[in-house]
């Protein structure tokens, strides 16, 4: 929960950072409508109506209303209220389960030992049966989140190398273009090869531990660390591409303002009388293509929180009915089955690490691009 | 229906000293006598689940996932105290290896039922790893 709470807090001083003083009267980037296309029909039910606009200054407004941190905290909502249903009849189903189980813990005593030992082997696989069954939704839904958010960075790709090209930041859009897709692509890879067979392969081994009868080794041992190596390889490759991001950009942006200082020198001495109106016209232009490229950034910004926060919101929901169930089974003295919920309730805890670790990466290279100065007007 | 424990115990204390009396007496009525007592206790404790057995189907109900499984599980219970006590009836009699023989196809039917569980299982084990592509 402490971990959610200061995501959804450093994701609205982000917001309320970058939305501060925008208005414009222009058009949209010609590729704006592909990355408005991208947009999950619910994402874009909680957006305002201008954010669909061509308009930039309806954009723009539309873009600041939605970073507000009242409509966060609305979506916040919106997904505690959509989740908690489904958490709640998991956690009922679960308890239910586990009173059997105890059911048949306690009638143990009045059977033989094998014949016990078969009874209990039933109510486990009853429980595994029961949690495994209802992780198709669920592991559905984080493999879309997933999808969904590679769909909107790559749409908004070309826009942020238009609107880089027209500051005048020639280097930082094709750092950009090749950064990206190169990250979008390894996101890819690594969530379809990696993290979700790694989070299937472990739900299994959780089952399979569940159902041991008598004295087999643990099988928890070769799930944490199959966990262990889903989180340093996610953090290695977040740490990489946001370190490789902010690093190219700040060379790029300073190569782009020599550049760019250069072309307005050569205009202002050697094109007489107009020489320093078109130095005049750079600075201005230079303005607006900041302006449009903040509003772009932080519309990036909000379509991913609108898509990270209500996932984020579900799986913790999710783990929380997992650990409580396992509060429960401890005290009706469960233990095969509460090693199973508590091993699926960190099974969890690692995909909310990987789909938060994700979305921060993104909300750092568009807060970079929102913030690089254009090249053409030192702005 | 109101039973109370004092009334078993009777009815269990009643039918163990019949049963020790024609042991001594008529040997060849022992067995009937036992048999009857032990029948007549299983009908009054099939009687008392009743409400338990209707009160647990309420509760699974309410989540038919969890019902399905549930149901297996309080079948393979009562097949599991079905064949203690048949076994116990068999090495009362004196023939442990038939009481052996009906635990072990007990032991059978349980793991048959826990088939489809398992299979079930495996199955969307299989069909998540085949989502993700593997």
């Amino acid at each position: 929960m402490k971990r959610l709470f200061v995501f959804i807090l450093a994701l609205a001083a982000f917001l309320s950072f970058l939305s501060l003083g925008t208005s414009a009267s222009e058009a949209m980037p010609p590729d704006y409508d592909n990355f408005l296309g991208a947009i999950p029909e619910d994402v874009a039910e909680v957006l305002p109506d201008g954010f669909f606009s061509n308009e930039a200054d309806k954009v723009t407004s539309a873009v600041g209303e939605a970073a507000g941190v009242d409509s966060l905290i609305d979506i916040v909502i919106k997904a505690f209220t959509g989740g908690m249903g489904s958490a709640l009849s998991l956690f009922a189903s679960l308890v239910v389960l586990l009173a059997l189980c105890a059911l048949v813990g306690a009638s143990g005593d009045s059977l033989s030992g094998s014949l016990s030992d078969g009874a209990s082997f039933i109510s486990s696989l009853a429980v595994a049966t029961t949690v495994v069954g209802l992780q198709y939704g669920r592991f559905e839904a984080v493999g879309a989140y997933f999808a969904n958010l590679r769909t909107i960075m790559t749409s908004l790709v070309p826009v942020m190398s238009v609107l880089y090209l027209s500051g005048g930041n020639v280097s930082s859009a094709a750092i950009t273009n090749t950064t990206f897709v190169l990250c979008l692509d390894l996101i890819g890879i690594l969530v379809t090869g990696l993290l979700m067979p790694a989070a299937i392969v472990c739900l299994a081994l959780a089952m399979a531990d569940s159902l041991q009868i008598g004295k087999a080794p643990s099988l928890s041992g070769v799930s944490d660390m199959i966990k262990k190596v889903i989180t340093f390889v996610f953090g290695l490759a977040s740490t990489l591409f946001a370190a490789s991001m902010g690093i190219q950009n700040v060379l790029a942006a300073s190569s782009d303002g020599v550049g760019a200082r250069t072309v307005k020198y050569v205009a202002g001495n050697m094109i007489p009388v107009l020489g320093s109106t078109v130095a005049d016209s750079l600075r201005t232009v230079a303005a607006s293509t900041k302006l449009l490229r903040s509003t772009v950034g932080v519309a990036g910004i909000v379509i991913i929180a609108a898509l990270v926060l209500p996932t984020l919101v579900s799986l913790w929901l999710t783990r929380l009915a997992f650990f409580a169930s396992a509060a429960v089974g401890d005290m009706l003295g469960c233990s095969h089955e509460v090693k199973l919920l508590r091993q699926v309730a960190s099974i969890y805890g690692y995909l909310m690490g990987a789909a938060a670790m994700t979305a921060l990466l993104f909300v750092f290279a568009l807060t970079v691009f929102a913030l690089t100065s254009s090249a053409a007007g030192g702005i | 229906m109101e039973i109370n424990t004092l009334k078993l115990c009777g009815f269990a204390i009643v039918g163990a000293a019949g049963a020790m009396l024609l042991r001594e007496v008529r040997r060849e009525f022992e067995l009937p006598v036992r048999l009857t007592a032990t029948v007549g206790l299983l009908t009054v404790c099939v009687l008392m689940a009743g409400p338990i057995v209707k009160y647990a189907a309420e509760l699974f109900g309410l989540s038919p996932i969890a019902g399905e499984a549930a149901t297996i599980v309080l079948r393979a219970v009562g097949i599991a105290m079905l064949t203690r006590l048949g076994s116990d009836f068999c090495r009362d009699m004196g023939v442990p290896s038939v009481a052996a023989a009906l635990e072990t196809a007990g032991k059978i039917e349980m793991l048959l039922l826990s088939l489809p569980l398992l299979s079930t299982a495996l199955d969307t084990i299989s069909g998540l790893l085949s989502q993700s592509g593997l």
